[in-house]
């Protein structure tokens, strides 16, 4: 038995509306000890009623429940949605009055997690679900919407049933060595696995592009001291936020804002310049500016025009540290300098704001939206899964001509499984099924 | 009149006989009922033990106390080893057998049991008393008394034999079918169903052109099942190979509707792995020919087994199809190919014992439950019996043996539509489980079960030690990358050597094998098995230990344990077929539970909370 749990629906803060929810299996001692209808008559599975809510102290306030009858509700279970006047005060009173009459309050995830466990909800859609509720741009609205549909399942299905069909090829070379002439060879077998491989890979690529678009993208700006990071700041967030002066390491505190950079929200974080420095505020600044780096999606790594000498020096250190990252160049202040951008650079000036739509759309450019057909995934789990199927279908290669068929098909199967973690199907029949399609098999 | 035993086996097939000798090893007052004496251990269908996946089993039962494997090596006429390129771990036996040797040889094993009475008759009624089974009442009236009744009736439950249009009553030719049995269990209110299978025709051996056939290679005379010491081979006979063509593929084509398969005439489903030469020209019509085995049923036998020719097209079109392959242009055929089609009781009713579940003291065991094959049958007796005589569910776990997989599948999956056979496949730790191995994962089971004898026992502690000195000895040896060492390990295309590594480290490499290492390192010798095991015992060593871990994680499924009774009503949003499903099946363990047809991850996943939760507001 589920025990009723109780839960706000809609955010904390003042609204025409609110919605509190319930579920469970039996939600009849609760709901008679916080809800009544106005009319006469009790309440009616699928049927909106108007209701009063009231607690030991009388009625607080009046709205419309819903009942439904599980297990074809959301969460699998009985389920009842009260809306009330949009009060924090009041919300806080019928949750309370719930609990006091027996309900428990609900986990963040809780309902979500209950429709998962029901077998309402596959994996992939309550992620989706999850998505459609965080989005911080369209592009991730986009992405939630297209999982609830379950495209992803569809994506994942070609790959599966490669592996079913290598698996089954596989398996029949164990149990049927007498059916030879029906066998693929080796050479077919390997490029199956590395197509299989490849688009698990692909697949798990649009993981980065995927989570910004849902979650929005962490940008820094970093380079050398007085490059004009901070003006570039300004002009990206639109606003001076960050204190800009001619001399060098102004910036010392790491300085973050939200903006949009194109469909994308976007924090964007100024940094303390880099040079050798005998100042141990402006060290700490560095310090604290380089740990913060390490965990966001792109970096810009800000030139100054026409420096030389030690800046130039600083500026190599920099490049060469960030070559790994994904990262965009700048070479800023183009205005008062008539120096060459290196290769690849894109010549800015924060003061004019010269480049600056150049900048915007290779910093989307870099994350891969552009390129909307890959970014299907938004979750570390699921990009985990998929690079593990990878891994496993890339070792059942190795394994083939070395280890044996009894090892790479024990691989393979590993794969399925991934695969089936993935989606939460379960078909295990598969395997004998295809090798039953496929090969005339004797005794 | 009425006579009382610990344990009463009805039924002298592969099952029966492994059923009746462990239960009155272990002690048991053992009856054996058989329709014919003179049938016990017969090999009804092709004249070989063992195979793919089932040389695992024939070596599992042998470790474990058995004798088909032991009576397998005493009749063996040919012995082969099977999936040599498919790498060491994946490797199975497979012996051409007597067909006249190996089933008196067993007759007279079991004759030699003090506790043994074997009976001839018709078991015609199960005799119960209260909820628990009390005996069996024999056609002529008899009744024997028993707590225990372990069922291993073949396929002969309302047996009809088909070929072509004509049936017959019987389970086999020669044999009669057991309809009052049948119909006493459908009264006890078992699920039945209704299975086929078939056999290939026989031809007399002077009528076949054998100087234009091909002989099958391969062979490896030395090879045995048993592990224990080896006895005199009796002489070794070839086995020749040979095609069917286009001709005779158009013949059976144009025969189908006299197929009784194909006719509807019978409803019961067939084996996919091993269809009649109907079903394989149906289902393939790319293929131009279908290979075929020639193998005598014995050394002084008469008699030809056409492997892959399983058929029950009428004796004229057997005859015509015959003749029109090559090399049996002559050829004579001495039995007609047929199709049984014959009761099984489905086998989710049954516990890990095989023990009957609403019935207590009832055991049934082998075809009955729904399997094909000698080997499936033969451990699935001993499994009932050493269970019925000890009062104890003898368990093997998935990750301990192809047995434990094979019991396990039936219990808890069923046989889902066509009679169930041994693969590699089904078993999810197979690099743990190898034939080379069987003695190492399972005979200190049989030792401690008492069915293991003091001269093997001693013979087994002996190959373990000096598997281990060995393999001590190939840790401890280094070899040094000399010009003269590198210059052979290239010559034996070994790889090359750039540092010392150790005779362990050379062995793990792909190419090597342990008569080359030992030889470039000039060790001292061991018997080539236990050299052959410390090669294969290295060589995976990474694959196999991750096994075990999959091994233990699976484990961790099976230790929660589903408490019984149970009332799966109280858990929400399962769908009504899934709780059905489990109200059926009685899964023991969750383990057990996720391996039930229809059930989803999620389904798993929503249980066990359940079940965690239902715990804990008991306590």
């Amino acid at each position: 038995m589920a025990a009723p749990i109780v839960a706000a629906a809609t955010p904390w803060g003042r609204s025409a509306l609110a919605v509190v929810r319930l579920t469970g299996d039996d939600l009849a001692p609760v709901l008679d000890r916080i809800l009544r209808p106005m009319r006469r008559g009790p309440l009616e599975a699928g049927r909106p009623r108007r209701i009063e809510v009231f607690d030991d102290d009388g009625v607080f306030d009046d709205g419309v429940a819903i009942l439904l009858r599980g297990p074809h509700t959301a969460t699998g279970h009985d389920l009842c949605e009260i809306t009330v006047h949009g009060n924090p005060l009041i919300v806080h009173r019928l949750v309370d009055a719930a609990v006091a009459a027996g309900a428990r309050v609900a986990q963040p995830g809780e309902f979500t997690r209950l429709a998962v466990l029901s077998g309402r909800l596959d994996l992939l859609r309550a992620e989706a679900i999850d998505q459609v509720i965080r989005a911080t741009s369209p592009g991730g609205l986009r992405l939630g919407r297209l999982g609830l549909t379950g495209i992803l399942s569809e994506r994942i299905a070609p790959l599966r049933q490669g592996l079913v069909e290598l698996t089954a090829e596989l398996e029949a070379r164990l149990d049927y060595p007498g059916d030879e002439l029906a066998l693929a060879d080796d050479a077919a077998l390997l490029t199956q696995l590395s197509e299989v491989a490849a688009g698990c890979r692909r697949l798990a690529s649009g993981h980065t592009a995927g989570r910004v678009l849902v979650d929005g993208a962490r940008i820094a700006l970093v380079g050398a001291v007085n490059a004009g990071k901070s003006s570039l700041f300004n002009r990206l967030v639109g606003q001076p936020r960050a204190l800009v002066h001619d001399s060098p390491g102004t910036t010392r505190d790491v300085v973050e804002a939200r903006c949009w950079i194109g469909p994308l929200q976007v924090t964007l974080l100024d940094t303390a310049g880099e040079r050798q420095t005998s100042d141990p505020i402006e060290a700490a600044g560095l310090a604290l500016a380089l740990a913060l780096i390490e965990d966001v999606d792109v970096l810009i790594v800000v030139l100054r025009a026409g420096a030389g000498g030690a800046t130039r020096a600083v500026e190599e250190a920099v490049l060469a540290r960030t070559a790994d990252r994904r990262r965009v160049i700048v070479y800023n202040g183009v205005d008062r300098s008539s120096g060459e951008p290196p290769p690849g650079a894109i010549p800015t000036s924060a003061l004019t704001g010269a480049g600056l739509q150049d900048l915007r759309e290779a910093l989307i450019a870099s994350l891969g939206i552009g390129d909307r057909a890959d970014a299907l995934i938004a979750s570390a789990r699921q990009r985990d899964l998929l690079l593990q199927v990878a891994r496993a279908a890339e070792e059942a290669a190795e394994a083939l001509p070395l280890a044996g068929v009894a090892v790479a098909a024990d691989l393979l199967t590993d794969g399925i499984a991934g695969l089936d973690t993935l989606t939460g199907a379960d078909t295990r029949e598969d395997v004998l099924d295809a090798v039953f399609a496929r090969f005339c098999v004797g005794k | 009149m009425s006579q009382r035993y610990d344990v009463v086996v009805v039924g002298g097939g592969h099952a029966g006989c492994e059923a009746a000798a462990a239960a009155a090893r272990l002690g048991a007052q053992t009856a054996l009922v058989t329709l014919r004496r003179a049938h016990i251990g017969r090999l009804s269908c092709n004249p070989a033990i063992g195979g793919l996946a089932k040389g695992h089993l024939v070596r599992e039962l042998d470790a474990l106390g058995g004798w088909m494997g032991r009576i397998a090596d005493a009749s063996t006429i040919q012995f082969r080893r099977l999936n040599t390129r498919k790498g060491l771990a994946v490797q199975s036996s497979r012996a051409q057998v007597d067909i006249e040797l190996y089933p008196s040889r067993m007759a007279e094993a079991l004759a030699g049991l003090e506790r043994l009475e074997i009976l001839e008759g018709e078991v015609s009624e199960l005799q119960v008393l209260g909820d628990r089974i009390s005996g069996v009442r024999l056609g002529d009236g008899r009744i024997l008394s028993s707590p225990k009744v372990i069922l291993t009736t073949g396929t002969f439950l309302a047996a009809v034999m088909h070929r072509g249009d004509a049936r017959t009553s019987g389970g086999r030719i020669g044999d009669v079918a057991a309809h009052a049995l049948a119909r006493s269990l459908v009264g006890l209110g078992l699920r039945t169903g209704r299975l086929k299978t078939g056999t290939v025709p026989r031809l007399a051996r002077d009528s076949v052109s054998w100087d234009r056939l091909e002989v099958q290679g391969d062979t490896f005379p030395e090879g045995r099942f048993s592990f224990a010491p080896p006895r005199p081979r009796l002489p070794q006979i070839a086995c020749h190979l040979t095609y069917t063509n286009a001709a005779v593929h158009e013949l059976i084509r144009q025969s189908l509707h006299r197929s009784p398969m194909w006719t509807g005439a019978i409803v019961g489903r067939g084996p996919r792995y091993c269809p009649s030469i109907e079903d394989k020209i149906s289902r393939f019509p790319d293929r131009d020919r279908h290979l075929l085995f020639l193998e005598p049923e014995g050394l002084s036998s008469d008699r030809i087994y056409v492997n892959g020719l399983s058929t029950s097209l009428p004796t004229e079109i057997q005859d015509r199809m015959i003749r029109g392959i090559a090399g049996l242009e002559e050829a004579r055929i001495v039995q007609h190919g047929y199709a049984v089609e014959y009761d099984f009781s489905d086998p989710t009713q049954l516990g890990h014992d095989l023990q009957h579940q609403d019935l207590p003291g009832l055991f049934l065991a082998g075809q009955v439950n729904g399997t094909s094959g000698y080997e499936e049958a033969a451990v699935q007796g001993f499994v009932a019996g050493v269970s019925a005589a000890s009062g104890e569910v003898f368990h093997v776990e998935r990750s301990r043996g192809y047995l434990g997989v094979l019991i396990d599948d039936l219990v808890t999956r069923g046989v889902g539509g066509e009679p169930y056979r041994m693969f590699t496949s089904r078993a999810e730790h197979r690099l743990l489980l190898r034939e080379d191995n069987a003695d190492r994962r399972l005979m200190p089971r049989g030792r401690a079960l008492g069915l293991i004898d003091d001269v093997t026992w001693a013979r087994f502690e002996a190959r373990v030690e000096a598997i281990e000195r060995a393999a001590a000895l190939a840790r401890a040896t280094t070899i040094t990358p000399t010009a003269a060492v590198i210059r052979r390990l290239e010559a034996l295309e070994m790889g090359s050597l750039r540092k010392p590594i150790t005779a362990a480290d050379l062995l793990r490499r792909p190419q090597a094998s342990w008569r080359t290492v030992w030889q470039l390192l000039d060790l001292p010798g061991f018997e080539p098995e236990v050299l052959e095991q410390v090669e294969i015992d290295l060589k995976y060593e990474g694959y196999v230990a991750r096994a075990a871990q999959r091994a233990r994680e699976a484990q961790r499924l099976e230790s929660l344990q589903i408490p019984d009774p149970i009332d799966w009503h109280g858990l929400q949003g399962l769908s009504t077929e899934v709780r059905e499903r489990l109200v059926r099946a009685r899964p023991a363990t969750l383990g057990q539970l996720s391996r039930l047809p229809g059930i989803t991850p999620a389904a798993v996943h929503a249980i066990a909370a359940w079940l965690i939760q239902q715990r804990s507001t008991q306590r």
